[in-house]
């Protein structure tokens, strides 16, 4: 149900009671994969991310040397990694600079397809991945590349086939915020055209969704029509029957497009891994963070000290309980006149943020867990009331905090998700 | 004609024409033979895109299936200064489904609509195999073969001719009122679900002897008046249903596994 997407740093053997993971290439390189065992969870997935080809080889060339390392990119002459001949840093450092020349910036060609999108598959039943994720280029301006993307699909199918794979094969869906307008939503409209081209596929075991934002924004604040293409595409495949509806980097909206019949979905411990944002892939260094308060109730994001404080004293702190293993002790102090500042892990200093991070995802955890025990009715009725009480949670925050603080919490957009789960559930 | 008689002139020994059968604007389909047997012989525009003509024949002569018309070669001659792709297909003289929307026709059994939905409905798969959309699927394109089998005919062949239309005209390739609902809208990335609809309709008109939207398309969702298809005889509530599921306006509400569904209705 809830699946962690891993970082470089953040690993999945940080967190507890996770149902499964989501290796991701672009933040593990291949080397780093076929090195290490695999964890044993239920689900095990790694996404081969071929919808980030488009990427600037220059602008994000640490992240195009990770992906370049993948056979499945097509870029020619990577520089092989040999322990014995040097460090790890140097050869990452010789891949950044072979991909600065050599990434082409595209998908790979026609000619090419069927062999990249077998080199995917047969990585991932390697590696002992759960389902296989067909590999798919990011469809960002036209209705062609829908179908360009189910060539892929089909490219997938016809490996898993000729390697008798046991693993059911799912389609990766990946679509640029920027090729949507009202009309695509419209019966018939675009994203039902990808919808179409996809479940033409038989022997497809599900759908893998992931929305690419062209911004820079908080993952809890992703546009109007990012969360929409979430909530229409998980309903269309819960709809059409497939039994994996998977929904990548919408963070909390996840929950609610488990109300709306997607079997699973992840999110990740920092902002990179919550949310796919091309222009947050660019090589610059990121600040320190500073630690937040996630609050499911609120669905809202509140800094420890200048926010969360203030919140208990003007007697609100109900709006934003949360309570799991890492953030009891801060509601413990709260409750009892104390300050957050006397709870270390949760203090407001800069990359003070493992407390806050382990919460968050222990939080997503347990609200899946919550989910996977009730019908489908049940969810969406869990996921209703979740949005409607959060409603009602932000806006009595934003009036009773008006004038006293000093900095602005992060609110989910509740109504908009609201609608939306009303809207695709009729 | 002089036309004709040029191409007489190209041919090769083996292919022979006799008279046209019909005329559109993606060429002319000529009776003939090929190696003495009975065949239809298209010749295409010389405007065609080639490639595409040859990558979908490449395509259809790999294919086997006793419900879409097999092609049996396909060639260009040069007439003047102009190529013309030539198709050579099987040719049988029973006749299409026209016929059988005359009101002095016998009407449509139950039995004639699931042998049609289940025959060309496996014809339609087939071709999918391949990732080949049919997009003209309608009555004069299903005959009636000698042994009593249905087949489709102009097969895959819609798909660029069509595309030329649509430059030249501005329209939406296929024949209207058979159109699926996104082809009408000029989607171009079309899929199994689009013939399915057409073959729905085609079923529709076959049953009630008359079009739901006045030989019209939609491209909005709009309700559909079953009522015709019992209105002069009985058809049973399993095979309204199907119908219907085949006419639904969004493609991936409509049935993805066709020729199950007939066949659990009996189909052959």
């Amino acid at each position: 149900m809830f699946v962690l997407n891993e970082g470089y740093y953040w690993k999945s053997t940080n967190f507890t009671d996770l149902h499964g993971v989501v290796y991701l290439a672009a933040s593990n390189d291949a080397e780093r994969m076929r090195s290490r065992p695999l964890n044993d969870f239920t689900w095990q997935l790694f996404d081969p991310q071929l919808y980030l080809a488009g990427l600037d080889g220059n602008d994000s060339a640490k992240i195009c040397a990770r992906l370049a390392s993948y056979p499945w990119f097509a870029v020619d002459g990577t520089p092989d990694f040999i322990s014995s001949d040097g460090t790890r840093q140097a050869w990452q450092q010789a891949m950044q600079e072979h991909v600065r020349a050599n990434w082409s910036g595209r998908p790979p060609t026609d000619a090419e397809r069927n062999g990249c999108a077998a080199s995917a598959v047969a990585f991932q039943a390697d590696r002992g991945c759960t389902h296989i994720l067909a590999p798919t280029p990011l469809i960002a301006e036209r209705e062609d590349e829908a179908e360009t993307a189910a060539l892929w699909i089909d490219s997938a199918l016809r490996a898993a086939t000729e390697l008798d794979l046991g693993q059911p094969v799912i389609a990766t869906v990946a679509i640029s915020e920027g090729v949507l307008n009202d009309g695509s939503f419209n019966e018939g409209g675009f994203l039902d055209t990808v919808v179409d081209q996809v479940t033409s596929r038989a022997g497809l075991g599900g759908g893998y969704i992931v929305v690419a934002q062209t911004q820079r924004r908080h993952p809890l604040q992703a546009p109007e029509a990012v969360t929409r293409i979430y909530a229409h595409l998980t309903r269309a495949f819960a709809n059409f029957g497939y039994e994996f509806v998977f929904v990548n980097f919408a963070d909390a909206f996840g929950v609610a497009c488990i109300g709306l019949g997607a079997s699973g979905f992840a999110t990740g411990p920092t902002q990179s891994l919550r949310r796919l944002s091309l222009a947050a892939m660019l090589d610059e260094g990121g600040g320190l963070p500073l630690p937040h308060l996630y609050s499911h109730p609120a669905i809202g994001e509140f800094l420890s000290e200048r926010e969360v404080e203030v919140i208990a004293r003007r007697n609100l702190l109900r709006r934003i309980t949360d309570v799991t293993t890492y953030s009891r002790d801060l509601f413990q102090a709260l409750n009892s006149g104390r300050r957050v500042a006397d709870v270390p892990t949760w203090a407001e200093s800069k990359n003070n943020i493992a407390a806050a991070t382990k919460h968050f995802i222990a939080r997503m955890v347990a609200e899946a867990l919550e989910y996977s025990a009730l019908t489908p009715d049940e969810r969406l009725t869990r996921a209703t009331a979740w949005l409607d009480d959060a409603v009602v949670n932000q806006d009595h925050l934003i009036r009773r905090l008006a004038g006293h603080l000093s900095t602005k919490p992060m609110y989910a957009p509740a109504s908009e998700w609201l609608d939306h789960v009303h809207n695709y559930s009729e | 004609m002089p036309f004709e008689d040029d191409l007489r002139a190209v041919l090769p020994a083996h292919v022979t024409i006799t008279s046209p059968l019909g005329t559109g604007g993606q060429g002319t389909v000529f009776l003939g033979t090929c190696n003495g047997a009975p065949a239809a012989i298209k010749v295409f525009n010389a405007a065609t895109d080639l490639r595409r003509v040859d990558r979908e024949c490449n395509l259809l002569r790999g294919l086997t299936c006793p419900f879409v018309v097999r092609l049996i070669e396909h060639f260009n001659v040069t007439i003047g200064v102009e190529l013309f792709r030539i198709v050579v297909c099987e040719y049988h003289p029973g006749g299409d489904l026209s016929g059988m929307m005359l009101a002095t026709s016998p009407l449509a059994s139950e039995a004639d609509l699931i042998k049609i939905g289940t025959e060309i409905g496996t014809g339609v798969a087939t071709l999918w195999g391949s990732r080949i959309v049919h997009r003209d699927i309608k009555p004069p394109n299903i005959v009636r073969a000698a042994d009593g089998r249905y087949l489709l005919v102009d097969v895959g062949l819609a798909r660029h001719l069509d595309l030329s239309d649509l430059t030249a005209a501005g329209g939406s390739p296929g024949t209207r009122g058979f159109r699926s609902p996104e082809q009408a809208m000029g989607r171009r990335s079309l899929t199994i679900n689009s013939d399915v609809y057409s073959l729905g309709m085609t079923l529709f008109v076959l049953a009630a002897r008359r079009h739901p939207f006045g030989n019209g398309d939609i491209i909005t969702p709009t309700p559909i008046d079953f009522a015709p298809l019992t209105a002069t005889r009985p058809l049973s509530a399993p095979l309204v249903k199907l119908i219907k599921q085949m006419l639904e306006f969004t493609p991936a509400r409509r049935p993805s596994d066709l020729v199950g569904h007939f066949s659990a209705l009996g189909g052959p």
